[in-house]
C-alpha cells in the first residue's frame, strides 16, 4: 500500500504539471508533494523494520530497507530541489529568459525524472530497473539542454549518447543474469517472470553459473557505472551537471548517480554469492581508483563552480565504489550513509551555486570574489557546504568516509586507502584555494569599484537559504548522532552484504 | 521445421551484421540509412522466426514490433533529419575506412573467442549465434565514436541497440513482453529525443560537425 | 594420371586458349553495343594477337632478362594452373594437384613477374603501375586466402577438385551464407587481380588512372602478344573457377567422355553469361578512385572473415 502511495504521489505531480501551467501555487504544491514523499519514505522504512520487505501490485514492486533508504534520499533531495525550483522559475520568468511554456515543460520533466528514479528503486525486477534508468536519461536530456545554447546542446547530446550506450551495456549485463537464471530453471517468458526478480536471483545465486555472472557483472559495472559517473565513461557528467539548471544539477548529482550505483550494489550482492567477493572487489577497486585519479587531475584545472562540483561528484562516486569494494556490512552501511550525505551536501552546493548565478550573475570562479563580505549568508552556506563536502567533522561525510576507510583497511586494502588519501589531500588543497578566492578573495581597488557597482541589489532569497541552512544542520546532525538512521543503514547493508 | 526456422534465424542474423558493416563501410548517407533500414528489417525477421520456432507469441510480437520500429520508423525519422540538413552527403570518418574494416574483422573475431566460449552458450544453435550480436554492437559503437556527424551518430546508436536486441532474441528467446515493450519504448524515445535535439542543434547552431562542438572539452 | 585426365587437361588448355580471346571479343562487342556503337567483330582479338605476334619486338636498352622472362613466366604459370584445375572435369592430372593455395601462389608468380616487367625498363609509368599493382595485391591476397579458407571448410579440403565434387553432392552448401559471402569476397578480389573495373580500367591509357596498362606500356611485338594472351587466359580461368565454385553443375565427375564434351559446351555458356555480367558492371559502374580501392578490398577481407566465422557457427 505504501509503495503504491509512493508511486502515486509523483504520478499526481506529473498529472498536475501536465494539466496546469506553472505558477507559484503549483510549484509549492509540488514541493509539498515531494516533502510528503520523504515522509512516506520514512514511514516505509519503519514499516519494513517491523514487518519485513513489502510488495505491491502482484510483486511487480518490492521494497526492502535498502529501497526505503533510497526513497528517503530521493524524497529529501527532491524536496530541496523543488523548493529552489520555485525561486528559479520566478527569476527565469522575471528576467524573460524563459517563457512560461518552457518553465512548465521544465517542471513536468523534473517530476517525470523524480518518478523514474522512484520507479527504479522500488522495482522488483532487474529488467524494470533497467527500463527506469534508461527513462531517467530520456527525461533529463532536455533538462540538461534547457538553455538551448551551444554549450547546453552539446552537453545534452553528449549526455544522451554516452548514457544510452552505457545503459545499453547494462542491458547486456542484465541479459546475462537472466540467461544464467533461466538456466537454473527460473521460469521464462511468462507474463511476469520470476527469474528476473531480485529476490529470486539472491535466493538462487549460489546456483548461477559463475562465468556467465562474471561477464554479466562486468557489463553491469561498465553500464551503470557510466550513469554513476565512474570511469571510463564519465565524461558526460561534468558537462551535463554544469549545463543543467541548478535544481536539476542538484537532483542529478544528489540522487540520479547514486540510484545507478544502488543498482550496481544489488547486482554486486548476487555476484558476490555466485562468484565470490574478490571478483567484484577487484573490479570496483580498479574502477574506483581510476575515477578518483581522473577526478583529481581534472578538478585542478576547473574554472567554474558547477563544473568543479561535478568533478567532485565523480570523486565521491569513486570513494563509494572503493567503500563498496570492501564489502563488509559496516562498509556498505557507510557507503549508504555517504550516498545520503553526499546527496544532501551536493544538492545544497548546487542550489547555492544556482542562487549565486541569480544574485551574482556568474558561477565562474574568477568572477566571484569576497562573497562572504557582501553576501554573508549565501557565502557562509557555500563555504560550510564545501567544508562538509571535503569531509570535515562534524558533517556526515566525515563519518562515512572514516567508516569506509576503516573497513577497507580491515579487509586488507590499506594501499587503496593510502592512494585515496593522497588524492583527496590534493583535492582538498585545490578546493580550499578556490573557496578562499570565492569567499574572501582580496579584490584590487579597481575591481572593488566594479563589484560594488555590479553588486546588484538582488538579495539571496530566504526561500533558498533557510532550507539550505537546515540541510547543513541536518547533515551535521547525521554526522554526530546517527540514531535513528543506524538501524536502517545496518539493515539496508544486510541486504547487500548478506 | 525447426531446422528451417533456424536457417532463417542464421541467415538473417548474418544479414544484421553485414548491414551494420555496410553502414560502416559506405560514406554516402543515403546508402547508410538504407542499410540501417534493411538491418532493422532483418532483425525483426530474426525475432519473428525465433518466435515461431519456439512457439513463443511474445517473441513473435517483439519481432513484428522490431520490424516496424527499426525497419520502418527509425529510417524515416533519420531521413527527415537528413532532408532537413540537406547537402551533407559524405561523411569523413576520423579513422579511414580501410583501417576500420580491419578493426571490424577484429570485432567479429573477438566475441567468438570470448563470449562464444562461455558455458551454456554453445549448448543451443541459437545461442551460438550470440557473438554475432556482440559484433554488431561493437560495429555500432565504433561508428558512434569515429563519426562526427549527427546522423551517423544516431545511426551508430541504433546499430548498437539493434546488436543488443539481437543478443536478447538469440540468448534467451527474448524477454518477457512487458520488458520487451519497455525496452523498445525506451529506444524509440531515445531516437525521438535525439531527433528533436538534432533539429534544435541544426536550427540554433547551423549544420555543424559535432567535432566542432568541443567547448566543454577538458 | 590416366588417359582421361591427361586428355582433360589438354582439352582444358585448348578450350581456354580458344575461348580466352573469344571471350574478350564478345565482351568488347557487348560493351560497344551497350554504348550504342557497332564495335569490333567478336573475333577481332584473335586478329590483334596475330598482328602483334608478327610485329617487331622492341625492348628498352635498360631492359634486363626480366623483360624477356616475364611474358613467358606469365603464360607458363597460367598454363600450369589451367592443366591442374578442375575446369571441365574433376578428374585430376596428379593426385591433389589442384590445391587452391598452390593455384593462388602459382598465379601470383605471374603477377609478380609483370610487376617486375613494369620496373625493368626504368620508365616512370612502369614503376608507377608496378607499385600500384603491388599495393592492391598486398590487400587482395589476404582477402583471397581467407576466402579460400572459408570455401574449403565445408568440404574439409583445400583441393579445388574435392571442393567442387563435395559441393556437387551437397547443393545446399552452395547457397549457405558463408559460401555466398566467400564467393562475393572472391569476386571482388578477382576483379582486383584481373585489373577490371571497378579497380582498374583495362581500356584506359590515361596516366593518372592506369595500373595494369602502365606496367606493360613498354612491351611490344611478341612480348605484348604473350602478355595479352596470358592476361585473357587468366581472366577466363578465374571466371571458370568461380563459376565452378558457385555453380558446378555440368562439370564431369565420373570420367565420362560424353560428359566431358558436354561440359565444354556448358562451360562456354557459363563463361558467356559471366562475361556479359562483367561487361554490364563495367558499363554501368565507374572506376573507383585509387584511394578507395583499399576500402573495397578491406571490405572483401571482412566478408571473407565473416564467412570463415559463420562456418564455425553453423
Amino acid at each position: 500500500m505504501l509503495i503504491d502511495l509512493i508511486l502515486i504521489l509523483p504520478l499526481t505531480s506529473i498529472l498536475l504539471s501536465l494539466l496546469f501551467r506553472w505558477s507559484v501555487v503549483l510549484g509549492a504544491t509540488l514541493a509539498f508533494f515531494n516533502l510528503a514523499l520523504l515522509i512516506f519514505g520514512i514511514v516505509l522504512a519503519f514499516n519494513i523494520e517491523t514487518t519485513g520487505p513489502v510488495t505491491a501490485i502482484d510483486a511487480t514492486f518490492y521494497a526492502d530497507s535498502l529501497s526505503s533508504f533510497m526513497v528517503i534520499v530521493i524524497g529529501l533531495i527532491s524536496f530541496l530541489s523543488s523548493l529552489f525550483s520555485i525561486r528559479f522559475s520566478i527569476k527565469e520568468l522575471a528576467k524573460n529568459q524563459s517563457t512560461l511554456l518552457e518553465i512548465s515543460r521544465y517542471t513536468l520533466l523534473t517530476q517525470i525524472f523524480i518518478f523514474t528514479m522512484l520507479f527504479a528503486v522500488v522495482s522488483s525486477s532487474v529488467a524494470m530497473i533497467w527500463v527506469a534508468v534508461e527513462a531517467t536519461t530520456i527525461a533529463t536530456t532536455f533538462l540538461v539542454g534547457f538553455r538551448k545554447n551551444k554549450k547546453a546542446l552539446e552537453a545534452s547530446w553528449k549526455y544522451i549518447i554516452i548514457c544510452s550506450v552505457g545503459v545499453g551495456l547494462a542491458f547486456v549485463g542484465t541479459l546475462f543474469f537472466y540467461f544464467a537464471s533461466a538456466h537454473i530453471g527460473g521460469p521464462i517468458s511468462s507474463s511476469r517472470p520470476v527469474s528476473l526478480d531480485w529476490t529470486f536471483l539472491i535466493k538462487n545465486s549460489k546456483k548461477l553459473n559463475p562465468q556467465i555472472i562474471k561477464f554479466g557483472f562486468g557489463f553491469i559495472l561498465l553500464g551503470y557505472g557510466t550513469k554513476t559517473g565512474l570511469a571510463p565513461m564519465h565524461s558526460w557528467l561534468p558537462d551535463a551537471h554544469s549545463q543543467a539548471p541548478a535544481p536539476v544539477s542538484a537532483l542529478m548529482s544528489g540522487v540520479l548517480i547514486t540510484v545507478a550505483f544502488y543498482t550496481i550494489l544489488r547486482f554486486k550482492a548476487i555476484t558476490d554469492i555466485a562468484v565470490g567477493r574478490w571478483f567484484s572487489q577487484d573490479l570496483l577497486i580498479a574502477v574506483g581508483l581510476l575515477s578518483l585519479l581522473l577526478a583529481t587531475s581534472l578538478l585542478i584545472t576547473q574554472k567554474e563552480i558547477k563544473r568543479m562540483l561535478a568533478y567532485h561528484s565523480i570523486e565521491h562516486m569513486a570513494l563509494i565504489a572503493l567503500g563498496a569494494a570492501a564489502g563488509s556490512e559496516i562498509a556498505i552501511a557507510a557507503v549508504l550513509l555517504h550516498i545520503l550525505g553526499h546527496g544532501l551536501v551536493k544538492a545544497i552546493l548546487f542550489i547555492a551555486s544556482g542562487e549565486m548565478l541569480i544574485t551574482e550573475g556568474s558561477t565562474e570562479i574568477a568572477k566571484l570574489k569576497s562573497l562572504l563580505t557582501h553576501k554573508p549568508l549565501l557565502g557562509g552556506i557555500f563555504g560550510v557546504g564545501l567544508l562538509a563536502l571535503l569531509g570535515l567533522p562534524p558533517f556526515s561525510l566525515f563519518t562515512s568516509e572514516f567508516a569506509m576507510m576503516k573497513s577497507e583497511i580491515s579487509v586488507g586494502l590499506g594501499w587503496v586507502v593510502g592512494i585515496s588519501l593522497v588524492l583527496m589531500a590534493v583535492i582538498f588543497g585545490v578546493v580550499v584555494s578556490h573557496a578562499r578566492h570565492i569567499l574572501v578573495g582580496e579584490s584590487s581597488g579597481r575591481q572593488t569599484l566594479k563589484t560594488s557597482k555590479l553588486s546588484n541589489p538582488i538579495r539571496a532569497s530566504r526561500l533558498t537559504t533557510t532550507p539550505l541552512v537546515l540541510g547543513l544542520i541536518l547533515s551535521a546532525a547525521i554526522g554526530v548522532v546517527s540514531w535513528p538512521l543506524q538501524t536502517l543503514l545496518l539493515s539496508a547493508a544486510k541486504v547487500i552484504s548478506g | 521445421m525447426t531446422t528451417n526456422y533456424f536457417s532463417m534465424t542464421y541467415l538473417f542474423s548474418g544479414t544484421v551484421l553485414v548491414c551494420a558493416i555496410i553502414a560502416l563501410w559506405r560514406k554516402d548517407i543515403k546508402a547508410i540509412i538504407y542499410s540501417v533500414a534493411f538491418h532493422g528489417v532483418a532483425l525483426g525477421i530474426v525475432g519473428f522466426s525465433e518466435g515461431l520456432s519456439r512457439h513463443d507469441l511474445a517473441l513473435v510480437q517483439a519481432g513484428i514490433e522490431t520490424f516496424i520500429l527499426k525497419g520502418i520508423v527509425f529510417p524515416i525519422l533519420i531521413f527527415r533529419i537528413f532532408n532537413r540538413s540537406g547537402g551533407q552527403r559524405d561523411v569523413e570518418p576520423l579513422i579511414n575506412t580501410t583501417a576500420s574494416m580491419l578493426y571490424t574483422s577484429l570485432f567479429i573475431g573477438i566475441p567468438f573467442f570470448s563470449i562464444g566460449r562461455l558455458p551454456y552458450i554453445a549448448s543451443s544453435p541459437q545461442s551460438k549465434l550470440v557473438p554475432i550480436g556482440f559484433a554488431t554492437l561493437l560495429v555500432g559503437f565504433y561508428i558512434l565514436i569515429t563519426r562526427r556527424r549527427i546522423i551517423s551518430q544516431i545511426v551508430g546508436l541504433i546499430i548498437f541497440e539493434n546488436g543488443i536486441s539481437l543478443i536478447a532474441f538469440l540468448l534467451i528467446s527474448g524477454l518477457p513482453l512487458l520488458v520487451e515493450l519497455g525496452e523498445s519504448l525506451d529506444v524509440l524515445l531515445v531516437v525521438i529525443v535525439l531527433r528533436v535535439l538534432a533539429i534544435t542543434i541544426q536550427s540554433r547552431i547551423g549544420n555543424v560537425d559535432l567535432a566542432e562542438m568541443k567547448e566543454l572539452h577538458d | 594420371m590416366t588417359v582421361f585426365s591427361f586428355t582433360t587437361s589438354l582439352l582444358q588448355l585448348i578450350f581456354i586458349l580458344a575461348c580466352a580471346p573469344l571471350l574478350n571479343g564478345i565482351m568488347l562487342k557487348l560493351k560497344a553495343r551497350a554504348e550504342r556503337r557497332v564495335g569490333p567483330p567478336i573475333f577481332q582479338t584473335f586478329f590483334d594477337l596475330a598482328k602483334l605476334f608478327k610485329k617487331e619486338r622492341l625492348r628498352s636498352q635498360n631492359a634486363s632478362i626480366f623483360s624477356a622472362l616475364a611474358p613467358v613466366v606469365l603464360i607458363s604459370s597460367t598454363v600450369v594452373v589451367i592443366i591442374v584445375s578442375p575446369i571441365l572435369s574433376t578428374q585430376e592430372l596428379f593426385k591433389t594437384s589442384g590445391d587452391l593455395f598452390a593455384i593462388v601462389f602459382i598465379l601470383l608468380v605471374g603477377s609478380l613477374m609483370i610487376a617486375l616487367l613494369g620496373l625493368d625498363p626504368g620508365t616512370p609509368f612502369g614503376g608507377l603501375g608496378s607499385s600500384r599493382a603491388m599495393t592492391i595485391s598486398s590487400l587482395s591476397e589476404p582477402a583471397l586466402l581467407v576466402s579460400i579458407v572459408a570455401i574449403s571448410i565445408q568440404a574439409k579440403s583445400t583441393n579445388l577438385s574435392t571442393i567442387v565434387s563435395a559441393n556437387l553432392s551437397h547443393p545446399i552448401w552452395l547457397v549457405s551464407p558463408p559460401h555466398l559471402l566467400a564467393i562475393f569476397a572472391l569476386l571482388i578480389v578477382i576483379f582486383a587481380e584481373a585489373g577490371r573495373i571497378p579497380v582498374d580500367n583495362p581500356a584506359t591509357h590515361l596516366e593518372l588512372t592506369m595500373i595494369y596498362e602502365a606496367m606493360i606500356l613498354e612491351s611490344s611485338g611478341e612480348d605484348l602478344a604473350l602478355i595479352k594472351l596470358g592476361e585473357f587466359m587468366r581472366f577466363t580461368l578465374l571466371l571458370l573457377i568461380v563459376a565452378n565454385l558457385f555453380f558446378p553443375f555440368g562439370i564431369d565427375t565420373q570420367a565420362n567422355w560424353i560428359q566431358l564434351i558436354l561440359s565444354s559446351g556448358i562451360s562456354l555458356i557459363k563463361l558467356t553469361i559471366l562475361g556479359s555480367l562483367v561487361t554490364l558492371l563495367e558499363v554501368t559502374q565507374a572506376k573507383l578512385r585509387l584511394f578507395r580501392v583499399p576500402e573495397l578490398l578491406a571490405g572483401a577481407f571482412v566478408l571473407a572473415v565473416l564467412a570463415v566465422i559463420s562456418e564455425f557457427v553453423a
